[in-house]
């Protein structure tokens, strides 16, 4: 699944607009959240600042909890150097706390990487570096930190300005996410399919465990075996068909199987 | 879009440099190798270092590096499971953490969970404290394959320096590389894991092939260094009696084996706190995916497995070196 964040309703329609259509699921407490008819895109806004962006990350992977090839993405408008850029942060300051937190930068979307500051106020003195600034950032890879690993989730941000005190309207807020909404869905797209590698041997156990009369132990054992067997190419299938025309399967107790598991150890490793 | 199709930065494109450690010698040193990548300037290495639920698995197709102050212990007691080679007073320490080299069965993967690499560049510490550990013997590529990393970090030679103005402290360099210099000295030890190409091919991915450690274990010995024959490691595949036998038919054949100082033999073991961790990162290693017996916190292979292959590459080697050459893990 993939999860939008954002802290205001016109930051988001442009992600509503792209992922429609979706249902609202969830209003409660200032928390929208919206989710597609096939279930694979959740949008959640937020409200402004750390606490609503903490509150509204954690409710919604409470309500909807992450998978190992979920993704969340946290987008926005930023104050920063350069207005209409679009970045993926590769660190994450707070300003109250002085925690730093770093998401991994590993895929190549072709974007730009800038560290953001989280402040609890709206910067108007102007900014002199290369950074950004925003009101939720820190909060929302804190809450990620907590359910999936730094490689799934990213923090993507838009610079609506220099931070000098000028307003930015709803409508500007809008039109610069949607200027960038294509890369933005194609960020989300390519950390989609690098998280869906579930890269595990895949199978059902359960027969193989009633066969060998298995307790929970055993079917640990049992499941070691099977993935060492698919490790080393080595056909356990083939294996325990034999064992079956031998008679020696399916065990016709537990200490039957245990003895049999034993065997067919022994055979899957010498032979 | 399929997970196939996603391209990964390449391997570091990222430097992550604590503040503290911007100003050494070695950190101008890596930094001249890598003049475009992208530095991230942070408090502490831990904070990329030990993030919680990390992944080695992705991190491993984009590795970054981390350069970093040691301020905590620099030199360890090393365990009971690592050869002393006959020392007493046996000794690690790691200036780099984490390898460039993928060895599925690597117990790095265990103890880390992450595939970026730290570099201390504090280094002057290290040989300070070192200095002061008296007469030992001090393994230096422990966490890593130290000279893997040489062509950016040259710190074998900062070491093999410390040998040379401490005779009393014996240095152990260990490699699965095929360095091309080296310092003869009669307390610098220069180790070479060989393993057969099938199971370099299959297992040791990044690392130098066959021909090419011998090649260096070749050299390094006609150099007048004092050089030990690793097979340790020992993996088990179907047919790893006729892999390791023709290994050592080559090693005898190629090199002049009189020459060689000891031998350590074992065969692969691993702690048992580390073995879920690796399983998880490599999900298709036979290596890492055998059913080992856990014997007193450590996963081995069955007890007649181990002594099989152990006594077999024993056997192999008795050929040539006496037994007081050759160092085994039982
Ligand atoms: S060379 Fe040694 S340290 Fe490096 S990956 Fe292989 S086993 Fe690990």
């Amino acid at each position: 699944m993939l999860y939008f964040f954002c802290a205001i309703r016109c930051e988001a329609q442009p992600l509503i607009d792209h992922y429609w259509p979706m249902d609202l699921v969830m209003s409660k407490g200032g928390v929208d959240i919206y989710m597609s008819e096939d279930g694979q895109s959740v949008v959640c806004i937020s409200g402004i600042g750390k606490t609503d962006m903490a509150y509204a990350a954690a409710v919604t992977f409470s309500l909807l909890p992450p998978d190992d090839s979920s993704c969340a993405f946290n987008v926005g408008i930023c104050a920063g150097y350069k207005p209409g850029s679009l970045y993926i942060v590769d660190k994450v300051s707070d300003c109250d706390s002085g925690r730093e937190l770093y998401p991994d930068i590993l895929y190549d979307t072709g974007l730009e990487s800038m560290e953001i500051r989280t402040v609890s106020r709206v910067i108007n003195e102007g900014i002199t570096e290369d950074v950004l600034y925003d009101m939720e950032s820190s909060a929302f890879a804190e809450v990620c930190m907590r359910y999936m690993g730094p490689e799934k989730f990213a923090l993507l941000k838009v610079v609506s300005d220099k931070g000098e005190g000028s307003v930015v309207t709803e409508g500007m807020a809008t039109d610069l996410i949607n200027n960038k909404i294509d890369i933005i869905t194609k960020t989300a797209s390519i950390y989609q399919a690098a998280c869906a590698k579930a890269d595990k041997p895949d199978y059902d156990l359960d027969p193989y465990s009633e066969l060998f009369c298995c307790s929970a132990s055993m079917s640990r054992e049992l499941r070691a075996l099977i993935n060492y067997a698919i490790a080393d190419g080595k056909d356990y299938e083939d294996l325990i068909k034999v064992m079956k025309e031998e008679a020696k399967l399916p065990a016709s107790c537990r200490k039957d199987g245990k003895e049999m598991l034993g065997e067919f150890r022994r055979r899957l490793i010498f032979t | 879009m399929s997970s196939a199709d996603v391209s990964f930065l390449r391997n570091f494109d990222r430097i992550y440099i604590e503040k503290d450690a911007v100003d050494y010698p070695l950190t101008s040193k890596i930094l001249e190798h890598f003049k475009s990548a992208k530095l991230t300037y942070i408090r502490h290495y831990k904070d990329i270092f030990n993030r919680s639920r990390q992944s080695f698995e992705f991190q491993s197709h984009s590795r970054k590096i981390i350069l970093a102050v040691n301020r905590g212990k620099l030199v360890y007691e090393g365990a009971p499971v690592c050869h002393n080679y006959g020392n007493d007073r046996f000794f690690y320490t790691s200036t780099v953490l984490n390898c460039p080299y993928d060895c599925e069965y690597c117990f790095l993967k265990g103890r880390y969970s992450t595939a970026n690499i730290v570099i201390f560049v504090n280094v002057e510490d290290y040989i300070a404290k070192a200095s002061e550990l008296g007469e030992c013997y001090l393994s230096v590529s422990f966490d890593t394959d130290l000279p893997a990393m040489d062509h950016i970090t040259a710190i074998s030679s900062v070491w093999a320096e410390l040998a040379q103005e401490h005779p009393e402290i014996t240095i152990e360099i260990r490699t699965k590389s095929a360095p091309k210099s080296f310092i003869a000295l009669p307390n610098l030890v220069y180790a070479f894991t060989l393993s057969p190409q099938e199971i370099i091919d299959r297992f040791e991915h990044g690392t130098a092939g066959l021909e090419a450690r011998l090649r260096s274990l070749r050299l390094a010995l006609s150099k007048g260094c004092k050089v030990r024959v690793c097979v340790d490691p020992i993996i088990y595949i179907d047919n790893w009696k006729e892999l390791y036998g023709r290994m050592i038919d080559r090693l005898i054949a190629e090199c002049d084996v009189d020459k060689i100082n000891d031998y350590g033999i074992g065969a692969f073991r691993i702690s048992s706190e580390y073995i879920k961790a690796i399983r998880r990162a490599e999900a298709y290693s036979a290596a890492v995916q055998f059913p080992f017996e856990n014997r007193d916190g450590y996963c081995e292979y069955p007890y007649e497995l181990t002594k099989a292959m152990v006594d077999y590459v024993r056997d192999r080697i008795r050929e040539v070196a006496d037994d007081g050459k050759i160092f085994c893990q039982y």
